[in-house]
């Protein structure tokens, strides 16, 4: 099971890794304050992406939860999807897909483990659960969502080809 | 509604008359929309300002500019925005998690 906040949720569907997402952690759950800011503000505000991620949510089965954990007090630095998916994902011991800078270093320091949509990528290659070509091509879709540093994305893709090559 | 007054200089009175005769408007309705346009793009140039400072998350982006997370991400690629995150934090973060799923041999290699 994984917990997937705003930003990182919106990344998946952006570049289409949903379906990759559910064949790796079988289970999804995003908070109800996740699936407001998301899909009913985004349909609210016109954003036909909005649209296409209900769909997704209904395709794959994606668990909306009320979120009911504990809130640490570093919590309150962060927007309320992200502060309530890391104490859901801290509350069930189970790892979150967090890609937002801030929202990252509040979760490490609670100790609950996190990954972002490029870690998962290296993750599903890692589980051979996909091809180096179809790496490259998600790694690229995803890029152009996320905009990362050109220094980061040629690491990134440096660090798929030893993944790539790994044997035990 | 509140009714706020101004001052408004002779020179910017007198282009916002030509413009209100070109929109078709009154001088109401064309100051309302002007401030509308103008206050929503200040709004998203401050917030996104703060964000790539890294002083608030994108949901806190999106609050404070009242536009969806969506359109923070577009307006953030638009711009050329990049996302935070360094090689160094990348490898790291890799490592963690292959560690995390039981693969310590080749997070050792990374």
């Amino acid at each position: 099971m994984i917990k997937i906040d705003a930003c990182s949720f919106i990344y998946l569907v952006k570049s289409d890794l949903l379906s990759l997402a559910s064949e790796l952690y079988k289970e999804i759950r995003i908070t109800d304050s996740v699936y407001d800011e998301v899909i009913v503000q985004g349909k609210r505000a016109g954003h036909p992406d909005a649209a296409v991620a209900e769909a997704e949510v209904q395709r794959k089965k994606i668990k909306i939860i009320h979120s009911k954990a504990k809130k640490e007090p570093s919590l309150a630095s962060l927007g309320l999807g992200e502060s309530d998916t890391i104490a859901e994902a801290r509350a069930e011991s189970c790892s979150a897909i967090i890609d937002d800078s801030r929202a990252k270093i509040v979760a490490r320091k609670l100790n609950v483990p996190i990954l972002s949509v490029d870690i998962m990528l290296i993750e599903a290659l890692a589980r051979k659960k996909i091809t180096m070509n179809e790496f490259h091509k998600m790694a690229r879709d995803l890029n152009s969502v996320a905009n990362y540093r050109s220094d980061k994305y040629a690491d990134l893709l440096t660090i798929a080809n030893i993944v790539s090559r790994w044997k035990k | 509604m509140t009714v706020i007054t101004i001052r408004l200089e002779e020179e910017l009175l007198d282009a916002l008359k030509k413009l209100a005769d070109l929109e078709h408007l009154d001088r109401t309705n064309l100051i309302k929309k002007l401030l509308r346009k103008v206050t929503k793009e200040e709004l998203i140039e401050n917030v996104l300002k703060l964000y790539t400072k890294g002083q608030v998350t994108l949901e806190q982006a999106s609050e404070l500019a009242n536009v969806p997370p969506w359109e923070v991400i577009d307006l953030m690629v638009l711009r050329g925005i990049q996302h935070k995150g360094t090689p160094e934090e990348l490898r790291a973060d890799v490592r963690r998690r292959l560690e995390e799923i039981g693969l310590k041999g080749l997070a050792d290699d990374i």
